[in-house]
């Protein structure tokens, strides 16, 4: 895991991207979701989720690579863990799941960075907040957002029935619709001492003091 | 006879599944499955059995049936009853489960005895759940005994229903069954209580057996709260850290709880200070609101209703269940009248103790308003107008208010000020008419219908609390604007107080509707679909009929919010929040009442050119925040399974026509004001 609050980032043409099998989504609808993941509160308590957030430049301006399922919804990579699952170790797993070659070769070396964002689901709904609620002693969920550091070139393997989207911050900040529900970071994430829904962005590294 | 068949049978039929219809229907002997039920047999009946008070129903019937059985009373009721069984289901003729009940009950009699006073008593043959002779074993007793054990010492303690519980949670049965079991069992102490007939020697038990366990069967049949009524409750008036797990514990005194939901305001996660309460059976449900009712949350007295099919429905529309909350509300008025001082009760229907408009002081940090339950109820309608005022100005009126700006939050408010609003401020204290006549509504809580119970306002909103960004809260219903709520606002980063208006719960707590008033004014009702569940849409409907008849004002106050244009209640609930929102912050939403509203809406005006500015640019930056939420808030309330990209991409265009119906409807208004 990196520990460095700076994060490079590099042109997203430095970036190769090829497919391949699609992913299909294990839920179908909304309700579906939350009913399976009901059913999987029962079986394993709270689920922990991991996301990642991966940074490309353009027009000297971080973007945010999401995947979009469909026309509409966008979310960052990442999934569920599995029960005892190291955070670290599941994120890279998801991302490989994800972004990965087929190929263990051409898979990259993610480097995991700091955690910048928790989100919490206090019950079976689609809402989350970046706190648990106080009278919430049980949430549902807890999801935990990272920031990867990419290296100057990479290979990602994007599932045919998904778009990989690069996202200026700008498009996210107070604008959730937009990208769905994707919810990056908390007002007071990555430095301490930022100010939230403020950016940072150089050419190539990037402080990120919330988005 | 036959008629115990019948009943048996049909109880058997609903409750259990297969198997325990079986037994029923097969054999007239009712106690031989009740044995088995109370010697609690398989896992999987348990559930089955806490629904069937046939314990103590069949308990009587058993006995009429088996004259010899003697008296059956006391001890002899348990071998009368071992004796009965076997004769049951011979009678039955298909219960095999029965016979062998009757006899494992026996032997479980002992251990039976010592768990659940009521199964020695009656022994399983009151159970008609027994289903299949799963009761020999003896794992089985426990656990039945283990549910029946709650079930009864709940009640035992709660209600005198006592001789019910054990045998399934309808109470109806109870007064039967309890006699059955006093009898038997010497230990329940309930049975002294519970039943009138219990002092009826057997014979009369029996045949109130008879009667009653018709009833029960019916109502295991129907597993719905049927005779007690819904096993769904709402409690309110609970602080918003208090939290889910410290309801649990208190609740499970009285039954098994298959689920809580509290209810949240949107925006920021935080409690409304109600939430709604399963039990799975009726007795337990009952129990609990008779029990609980003014427990003790945190130094907080809470308050228990029944939730109505409507409430239900509409998840905040607790009043709607006016039977049942009437009372509530009533008392929650009188309390809210206590607090706030407030004369006002403006009568919203609800008995609502006033309106409390304690709008002022339900700013999230409403706690002291504890009325506001009471408020609440009625001030919903007003709370439509009111908020919005309170949103702009609320300041004035005790800033509670100003979480109102909602609108219907209106009387709510009041409430929760914790006396914050000051008599004067609560009924107009310079609420906006408009206002005034949601301000019934949003009683905070529309779903529990607890009249009075604006619940999330009083407590939260413990004036100066600023907690939560109301203003992203359009649902808020009234709750979060603490009484400062004009300062809180501030909290949540908003510019200007009025922000903190908006997230008035009060906006939301019109879901309730369920005061007349409330729906009409509702208008702004669309508010508090933020409320999360759905009772958004609910007021928005009701909203826009009672609309009409409340006043014009409302109405300009539509187009203000270019809400008349959304009023669609999917879509549109979001935008009428969102413009209600606006109108929060320009108008004080102090004023609920409705009289208020008349020369408030002047008022009304005037603040809102104060406040447009801001509010319009604040709005913008809400807005788009809001409408994820809302969106949100409504699949949670209308659990409809509405695709992310589905809702996202509407509010989007929502969004901007939004604005520019809002921007447009202001100016309407102003001009036409």
């Amino acid at each position: 895991m990196v520990t460095s609050p700076v994060v490079n980032t590099y042109p997203l043409s430095s970036y190769t991207f090829g497919t391949k099998e699609p992913k299909m989504e294990k839920d179908t609808s909304v309700a579906d979701r939350l009913a399976r993941m009901k059913v999987n509160y029962m079986k394993e308590g709270m689920r922990t989720s991991v996301e990642a957030i991966l940074l490309v430049q353009e027009h000297n301006h971080p973007h945010i690579l999401l995947l979009q399922i469909g026309n509409t919804f966008c979310k960052l990579p990442g999934g569920r863990l599995k029960p005892g699952e190291n955070e670290i170790e599941g994120l890279k797993r998801k991302l490989t799941s994800k972004l990965g070659a087929n190929s263990p070769a051409l898979v990259p070396d993610w480097q995991i960075g700091e955690c910048v964002a928790i989100w919490w689901r206090p019950n079976f709904e689609t809402i989350m907040y970046p706190y648990c609620p106080p009278h919430i002693t049980k949430p549902k969920e807890c999801k935990k957002l990272f920031l990867v550091h990419l290296s100057e070139k990479e290979y990602f393997a994007v599932p045919k029935n998904l778009k990989l989207l690069a996202v200026p911050l700008f498009e996210l900040y107070d604008n959730v619709q937009s990208v769905g529900s994707v919810r990056l970071v908390t007002p007071n994430s990555f430095d301490t001492n930022s100010v939230p829904f403020s950016t940072l962005i150089r050419r190539e590294t990037t402080f990120f003091s919330g988005i | 006879m036959d008629a115990m068949a019948e009943e048996q049978i049909e109880f058997g039929d609903e409750e259990y599944g297969g198997a325990q219809k079986m037994q029923y229907q097969g054999s007239g002997a009712i106690p031989a499955l009740a044995d088995e039920e109370m010697m609690g047999e398989d896992d999987e009946y348990e559930d089955l059995y806490n629904d069937v008070n046939v314990g103590e129903g069949l308990l009587q019937l058993q006995r009429s049936e088996a004259p010899p059985q003697p008296v059956g009373v006391g001890n002899t009721g348990l071998h009368v009853q071992k004796n009965e069984a076997p004769e049951r289901t011979s009678e039955a003729g298909g219960s095999q489960g029965l016979n062998i009940p009757g006899v494992s009950v026996q032997g479980k009699y002992p251990n039976v005895g010592a768990r659940y006073p009521q199964q020695e008593g009656h022994p399983a043959v009151n159970r008609p759940e027994m289903g299949s002779g799963t009761y020999p074993s003896g794992s089985t007793l426990s656990q039945k005994g283990s549910v029946m054990e709650a079930t009864h010492d709940a009640q035992v303690k709660v209600m005198g229903f006592q001789g019910i519980p054990s045998a399934s949670h309808k109470v109806g049965i109870d007064p039967s069954g309890v006699p059955q079991k006093i009898v038997n069992n010497p230990a329940q102490s309930l049975n002294s209580g519970a039943n009138g007939p219990q002092g009826a020697p057997q014979a009369p038990p029996n045949q109130m057996g008879i009667i009653v366990n018709h009833p029960t069967m019916n109502e295991n049949q129907v597993r719905q709260p049927i005779e007690n009524g819904p096993t769904m409750l709402f409690v309110g008036e609970l602080h918003w850290w208090t939290t889910d797990a410290e309801l649990e514990s208190v609740l499970s005194q009285y039954g098994r709880v298959k689920e809580i939901k509290f209810f949240e305001e949107r925006a920021s996660g935080k409690s409304k200070g109600y939430c709604q309460v399963e039990f799975f059976d009726p007795a337990s449900a009952a129990a609990c609101k008779e029990g609980m009712n003014g427990y003790m949350f945190n130094g907080r007295a809470c308050v228990v209703t029944f939730a109505s099919p409507q409430t239900l429905k509409q998840m905040g529309a607790a009043y709607m269940d006016k039977n049942q909350s009437q009372p509530q509300a009533q008392t929650q008025g009188r309390r809210a009248n206590d607090g706030l001082g407030r004369g006002g009760n403006m009568n919203y229907q609800s008995g609502e103790a006033g309106r409390n408009f304690g709008r002022g002081n339900w700013g999230r940090g409403g706690q002291g308003g504890a009325n506001r339950g009471g408020g609440g109820g009625p001030i919903r309608g007003r709370g439509a107008v009111g908020v919005k005022n309170m949103a702009g100005s609320s300041a004035g009126i005790g800033n509670g208010a100003g979480a109102y700006g909602q609108g219907p939050v209106g009387p709510a408010f009041g409430g929760p000020a914790g006396g914050m609003m000051h008599p004067p401020g609560m009924m107009g204290a310079g609420f906006d008419p408009p206002f005034m006549g949601r301000g019934g509504g949003y009683g905070g809580f529309p779903g529990p219908g607890f009249p009075g119970m604006l619940p999330s306002f009083p407590a939260v909103n413990a004036m100066g609390l600023a907690g939560v960004a109301p203003h992203v809260n359009p649902a808020f219903f009234g709750r979060g604007m603490a009484p400062n709520g004009m300062g809180m606002m501030g909290s949540t980063g908003m510019d200007g107080p009025h922000a903190g208006m908006w997230t008035d719960p009060n906006m939301g707590g019109w879901g309730g509707d369920e005061h007349g008033h409330r729906t009409r004014e509702s208008s702004y009702g669309g508010e508090d679909g933020a409320s999360e569940y759905g009772y958004g849409d609910v007021n928005h409907e009701k909203g826009r009929s009672s609309v009409a008849s409340r006043e014009k004002e409302r109405v300009s106050e539509r187009e203000w919010s270019g809400n008349s244009d959304r009023r669609h209640r999917d879509e549109e609930r979001e935008k009428e929040r969102v413009s209600e929102r606006e109108w929060s912050g320009n108008s004080d939403r102090r004023h609920r009442d409705e009289k208020e509203r008349d020369w408030d809406r002047s008022e009304r005006e005037h603040r809102e050119h104060r406040y447009r500015e801001e509010k319009d640019s604040y709005r913008e930056n809400r807005r788009r925040e809001r409408d994820m939420e809302y969106d949100d808030d409504w699949q949670r309330g209308q659990s409809s399974s509405r695709s992310r990209g589905r809702s996202h991409a509407v509010p989007e265009e929502e969004r901007r026509s939004r604005s520019r119906d809002v921007d447009y409807g202001k100016k309407r208004r102003l001009p036409s004001e």
